[in-house]
């Protein structure tokens, strides 16, 4: 009973209620709910990446910063009904993933700068300032993307 | 209140100031550096790098109220600017200066850029030339480690071999130059002070493509190199210490600085010689300030000269998508350039200019791959399409920069501002600026050379930044002349109104040429810290 008490509670605030840091004190591990499961399920069919690539807690905290903005009714309609409606969410939602930045009331938040999904892609560089190997630059990519 | 007490005080613990202060104090001469700034942790410094929303150069460095600098985001941000147009290079204060986000670029002035003048009819001449510099810019080359291709001068004749072998082009540099080959443009190796070795004690080169604003591994020099050499032989550097004044006595000779703490706390500085060594805002600034009844117009004045001509190296950014992937986001953020457009007879008409390639992608023009997927989706694309779309664009991202020689103007300069303060009551700086025809002609210019090549390359989707972006290359505001009534600082880079005070820094050039100004920055230093050292231990 407690658990599902916590989840529920952990679902209402951090996915549509609350912020991002009510999400992150609520756990250094993202609750498993419904909603969660299909925001990243969801999540992946826009992004080109399979559910198990994307962070969770970037997922907790994207929805917590829409929601902050006033789209909780938008990311909702959303997740009930993903049939092309929310273009304009749907972007948003692919460049906080692909940057890792997070459009927080207050102003862009970095979420995740080094899983940044473009550095994913992308696949023969590491982002910036993380190392590489000396002079690897000088040839192409030895794995193709 | 706290005294300090050494042969040589300098103002400032960037590269010019380093430099002097390591080969002083390895002659046995006593050595005190006032910093405004801080010491920088470089793990700290990262971490707000990754945590910037906005990569600019200042993002992993604190600007305080104790030690406030310009921010490349913000042009109202210390500065107070008065156009017409803005100025747009910024500078830090810090343990170590703006080295910390300096590019790395090493290339010498050519021949030619110390006779703008008698040449081309623009700007004045040097009071030196290349030939008496050559010898300077070797041991530089040597104290900042500089990797370079020996068997190419690029215009700027050689006495000696690079310290370090070339760093590698990358890919994409070879993309150019196969692209370029029989065009006239001719792609070659930059040199630049970023280990391709390991050397002096740091790593190689990892390819963090990060080098603004920060090498994660300190394979790019910093001048905390040579801090630390010096603080070794038993230079004493004061952090958190603000100049504030200089005070003259009844000889005109320097008699101290007056520095200041963030507790406000005062303290005061004597020396045999004084060198300002706090770059080309800063420097002024502290000079115009210094006004006493002996110096109504400020320290090292009387020409009327100090503030004036302001420079920087205005560029052109140009980017677009190659006809094939070159593989960018990698290495050091540029490699190679084109470096022979840097002299010819269109100088006597407008700037002449090089050209930076990038390897940093878009990263300057759009904010580069992160921004990518935002334009995609806008246009519809989702999933494994998307993807793929982010991929195939930015493996193909180039960007070209062109820095232009801007000439130095008598209007361009750095004043006290008549209302703003710091922290400590001194007046923030209020600068004039405007590019002018010369460099603008230049730009424009650049724009069709930037077609050209990017034609060669097959590349579609062709933008040029529709306004001038900043080099951060802060030159002139204290030049070197033989005139005192024309100029600040002689041919050593003595004051000419006090015989105790220097100056270093890209402050003194008198034109800016088109060659990224660091290294010339230390062969002055290590120019000027040869003739101090001789005077001071009275050994040739």
């Amino acid at each position: 009973m407690k658990r599902s008490m916590d989840s529920l509670s952990r679902r209402s605030f951090a996915l549509f209620c609350g912020s991002a840091t009510v999400a992150v004190a609520l756990g250094a591990a993202a609750p498993e709910t419904p909603e969660l499961e299909r925001l990243l399920k969801l999540s992946a069919a826009l992004t080109g990446f399979p559910p198990s690539a994307l962070d969770a807690q970037f997922a907790v905290r994207l929805a917590a910063a829409l929601t902050a903005n006033g789209r909780a009714a938008e990311l909702e309609g959303w997740l009930n009904a993903p049939d092309g409606k929310f273009e304009e969410l749907e972007t948003e939602m692919i460049a906080a993933w692909y940057s890792g930045v997070l459009p927080a009331p207050s102003g862009p938040v970095v979420g995740n700068f080094q899983d940044a999904l473009a550095w994913t892609a992308l696949g023969f560089v590491t982002p910036p300032g993380v190392c590489a190997a000396p002079q690897d630059w000088s040839k192409p990519p030895q794995a193709s993307v | 209140m706290k005294a300090v007490a050494a042969d040589v005080v300098i103002v400032g613990s960037g590269v010019a100031g380093a430099l002097v202060a390591e080969r002083l104090a390895r002659a046995g001469i006593g050595v005190a550096v006032l910093e405004a700034g801080s010491r920088t942790d470089r793990a700290q410094a990262l971490a707000r790098y990754f945590d910037a929303p906005v990569k600019t150069p200042e993002s992993p460095y604190l600007a305080t109220p104790e030690a406030d600098f310009p921010l490349s985001a913000d042009g109202g941000h210390w500065y107070r600017q008065s156009g017409p147009d803005r100025f747009k290079s910024t500078y830090l204060k810090a343990v170590g200066g703006t080295t910390w986000h300096w590019l790395g670029t090493c290339l010498r002035f050519l021949p030619n850029d110390f006779r703008l003048n008698s040449l081309y009819g623009h700007g004045v001449d040097w009071p030196i030339g290349y030939d008496e510099l050559e010898p300077f810019y070797l041991v530089a080359e040597r104290a900042l480690g500089v990797a370079g291709d020996s068997s190419e001068d690029l215009g700027s004749p050689r006495s000696g071999r690079f310290p370090l072998p070339a760093i590698e082009p990358s890919h994409l540099d070879r993309v150019f130059e196969r692209a370029l080959e029989g065009s006239g443009l001719e792609v070659r190796a930059t040199p630049q002070a970023r280990n391709s070795t390991v050397h002096d004690g740091r790593p190689a080169c990892c390819g963090s493509a990060s080098c603004i604003p920060l090498c994660p591994v300190q394979a790019k020099y910093d001048a905390t190199v040579h801090l630390r050499k010096a603080e070794r032989l038993g230079a004493a550097v004061q952090e958190r210490a603000t100049a504030t004044k200089v005070e003259t006595d009844a000889n005109g000779r320097i008699a101290a600085i007056r520095f200041r703490h963030p507790d406000l706390s005062e303290g005061i500085a004597q020396g045999r010689c004084y060198v300002m060594a706090a770059h080309a805002i800063e420097t002024p600034r502290l000079l115009l300030h210094s006004r006493s009844e002996r110096t109504p117009a400020g320290v090292a004045n009387r020409s009327d000269q100090v503030g004036r001509n302001l420079m920087d190296h205005p560029i052109q950014l140009s980017w677009a998508l190659a006809g094939e992937p070159v593989w960018p986001y990698r290495g050091p953020l540029s490699t190679s350039g084109i470096e022979n457009l840097r002299d010819d007879a269109v100088r006597s008409a407008r700037a002449c200019l090089r050209i930076q390639i990038g390897n940093g992608g878009w990263t300057w023009g759009t904010g580069g791959a992160l921004t990518s997927a935002r334009a995609l989706a806008a246009s519809g694309l989702r999933g494994e399409a998307l993807r793929n779309a982010v991929v195939d664009q930015a493996s193909r991202h180039v960007e070209l920069a062109s820095l232009t020689e801007q000439l130095p103007q008598a209007g361009n300069r750095v004043v006290l501002d008549a209302q703003d303060k710091d922290l400590y009551g001194v007046p923030l700086p209020r600068l004039h600026y405007a590019v002018g025809d010369y460099a603008g002609d230049g730009l424009a210019a650049a724009q069709g050379i930037h077609d050209r090549i990017f034609a060669k390359l097959g590349a579609t989707e062709v933008h040029h930044h529709p306004e001038f972006q900043g080099a951060g290359h802060i030159i002139g505001t204290c030049r070197m002349g033989d005139d005192p009534a024309h100029s600040v600082v002689d041919p050593t880079l003595r004051c000419h109104d006090h015989d105790n005070l220097h100056i270093v820094g890209s402050a003194v050039f008198p034109t800016s040429g088109t060659a990224n100004p660091t290294l010339t920055i230390a062969a002055l230093a290590l120019r000027l810290a040869e003739t101090l050292r001789a005077a001071l231990t009275g050994r040739k």
